[in-house]
């Protein structure tokens, strides 16, 4: 045997010993997924006793035509709902916080490192602090059980990450081309509009994208501030499929996998923008 | 320096939202902890913190000298962070180091991420295939290698309850640290870990000596990004145990959502938040300062 492939071996077996490892991880991390989807696919008496016994087998959508049609909630209006709010909760976040995000990075203002660091503190201030006075707010300005309520704190809660997020990312463009527009006698609003925002196109994306899924899957306002049945968002209605003495599994996991479908379509079409966005969020480049 | 119209155009809508419903409400949950539960708008203090602290739901002295479980929520949340901490970013750093030497197998980076990508509710009925005797694959795992103790709905038993909803926590939060220091770990010059090589470093020694003090900002990011996660976990007990049995697995956040918007006990609730709140300032802290360092 050559010297060359003793020294190698070891390596390629531990590379292969790695590789059994990583296929390991994803399996397990994964399978619960799976036993929830195939869970929603096959009568409840097949799998009581776990979803992967195959003694007998048989494939059902009963559980899916169920959850739209058979319940006291059908699905369609929270799906709908969640959508048009989440949609609405990534958009004006966004917009709102890259004009603020702009006139950090590039303006004058009084106090500018003082406001900074207060959005910073707030960056991570937990729901619950604000939950009782913000409820109070929104009732006196009769916002409760309306999707206005529910969007309008999405983007609050929001709104420091992304400034923040976004304030980085203008600092870090190129300045020139912002200044040969003011030579032209361009308006600070043009440039922002013309020259800034897309230059940010990629950052933007990954900050949309993280923040249609974080309204989706958001479920302490909706929780606190919606008590119509019919105005309800997704995670609202999946607690509520639980009983307190019966719960029908199927529906259960039927309406859990269309409300996890979403997001994870999300995240897979857009892989590379949105793991992007979560690292960058928080970390130093 | 003047201050431009455009620049008030641009800051005013987001500062004045910031302003009215994070920052204000900040200040009024910390005046109203001071006042009594009643509405009548009585001083009382530091009242209603020290009443929290008799409050077996919040901290249950007498089972926690006795050993038993529920120990009260602010036990719990400690409990949470010291095993999760550990726990999620070992596991994160682990999937790390092995798909960064494994490229071919990225795609088990997208299925780790997974848990942070869908809604906490899910994930907490989800842990159902984890952790219930007929469905969920741990508990059978146990059944399997013949630990029957462990072969039990771990939901339904007051000293198994919390362990399960950390460990789906663990499960579900991996993915971030994974991210992030696959991320970070990208950028250590190759050069860095064959020169190690060459001096006669082995496996463990390049991690302990090379690899982690390189990546150790992005370790300070996942912990402080961790804890504030496990100080506020709310969604996965809320849809999971509701804080059962008998309130072994309840959390701050679940309390205070109870004593606010069930019981309606405005200043016993915003107490238990500022108890968060006062918890997270340290993680917070951390957060500002990397942050203000990196602009």
């Amino acid at each position: 045997m050559s010297r060359g492939l003793r020294t190698r071996l070891p390596g390629s077996r531990t590379k292969a010993f790695k590789t059994a490892i990583g296929l390991f991880i994803g399996l397990v991390w994964f399978l619960p997924f799976v036993g929830v989807l195939i869970e929603s696919i096959r009568p409840y008496e097949e799998v009581s006793n776990g979803w992967w016994r195959m003694d007998q087998l048989h494939l059902t959508l009963v559980s899916y035509v169920k959850i739209f049609s058979g319940t006291t909630l059908p699905m369609a209006g929270p799906l709908w709902n969640s959508f048009f709010s989440s949609v609405l909760g990534a958009l004006f976040p966004i917009l709102l916080g890259s004009m603020a995000a702009y006139a950090f990075a590039r303006q004058w203002l009084p106090a500018k490192t003082v406001v900074i660091v207060i959005i910073l503190c707030l960056m991570a201030i937990p729901a619950q602090m604000i939950a009782i006075p913000a409820f109070r707010r929104l009732y006196a300005l009769g916002l409760l059980d309306t999707y206005t309520g529910v969007i309008l704190m999405n983007t609050v809660t929001s709104l420091p990450w992304i400034m923040f997020f976004m304030m980085n990312v203008i600092r870090m463009q190129d300045v020139q081309i912002e200044e040969a527009g003011i030579i032209d006698g361009a308006s600070d609003y043009r440039i922002f509009r013309s020259i800034v925002l897309p230059q940010c196109g990629p950052s933007l994306i990954s900050a949309g994208l993280l923040q249609f899924v974080w309204s989706w899957n958001t479920f302490f306002w909706p929780l606190i501030l919606i008590f119509n049945p019919k105005k309800m968002m997704v995670t609202q209605v999946i607690p509520m499929l639980r009983g307190q003495f019966y719960t029908d599994w199927g529906i259960l996991t039927a309406g859990a996998t269309l409300v996890m479908v979403v997001p994870i379509i999300v995240f897979l079409a857009f892989q590379r923008y949105y793991i992007q966005g979560s690292v960058g969020f928080a970390v130093d480049k | 320096m003047r201050l431009k119209s455009s620049t008030l155009v641009f800051v005013t809508p987001a500062l004045v939202l910031v302003f009215f419903f994070l920052l204000l409400p900040v200040g009024q949950s910390l005046v109203m902890s001071l006042f009594s539960n009643d509405g009548k708008g009585v001083f009382v203090g530091l009242k209603n913190f020290t009443n929290l602290f008799s409050d077996p739901s919040i901290f249950n002295l007498k089972n926690i000298l006795r050993g038993h479980w529920p120990f009260g929520a602010i036990v719990n949340n400690l409990i949470w962070i010291v095993l999760h901490l550990p726990l999620s970013m070992g596991m994160g750093l682990a999937c790390a180091l092995i798909l960064i030497d494994v490229p071919k197998i990225t795609f088990v980076r997208s299925l780790v991420f997974i848990g942070m990508v869908v809604p906490g509710v899910i994930i907490g009925v989800v842990t159902q295939f984890m952790f219930d005797k007929s469905s969920g694959m741990v508990s059978n795992f146990f059944g399997l290698i013949g630990i029957n103790s462990l072969y039990v709905s771990w939901f339904s038993h007051s000293n198994t309850a919390l362990l399960a909803l950390i460990f789906t926590s663990v499960w579900m939060w991996a993915g971030y640290s994974m991210i992030v220091f696959f991320a970070a770990l990208t950028t250590i010059p190759p050069s860095y870990v064959e020169a190690a090589i060459i001096d006669g470093a082995n496996g463990f020694q390049l991690l302990r000596y090379v690899k982690i003090p390189l990546i150790r900002r992005s370790i300070q990011t996942v912990v402080v990004m961790s804890v504030i996660m496990e100080l506020t976990s709310f969604d996965i007990v809320y849809s999971s145990t509701y804080g059962g049995p008998g309130g072994a697995s309840t959390v701050l956040g679940l309390q205070m959502y109870l004593e606010a918007f069930k019981y309606s006990h405005f200043s016993t609730g915003t107490a238990i938040a500022t108890l968060m709140a006062l918890m997270a300032a340290v993680p917070i802290y951390f957060n500002v300062r990397n942050a203000v360092r990196q602009s």
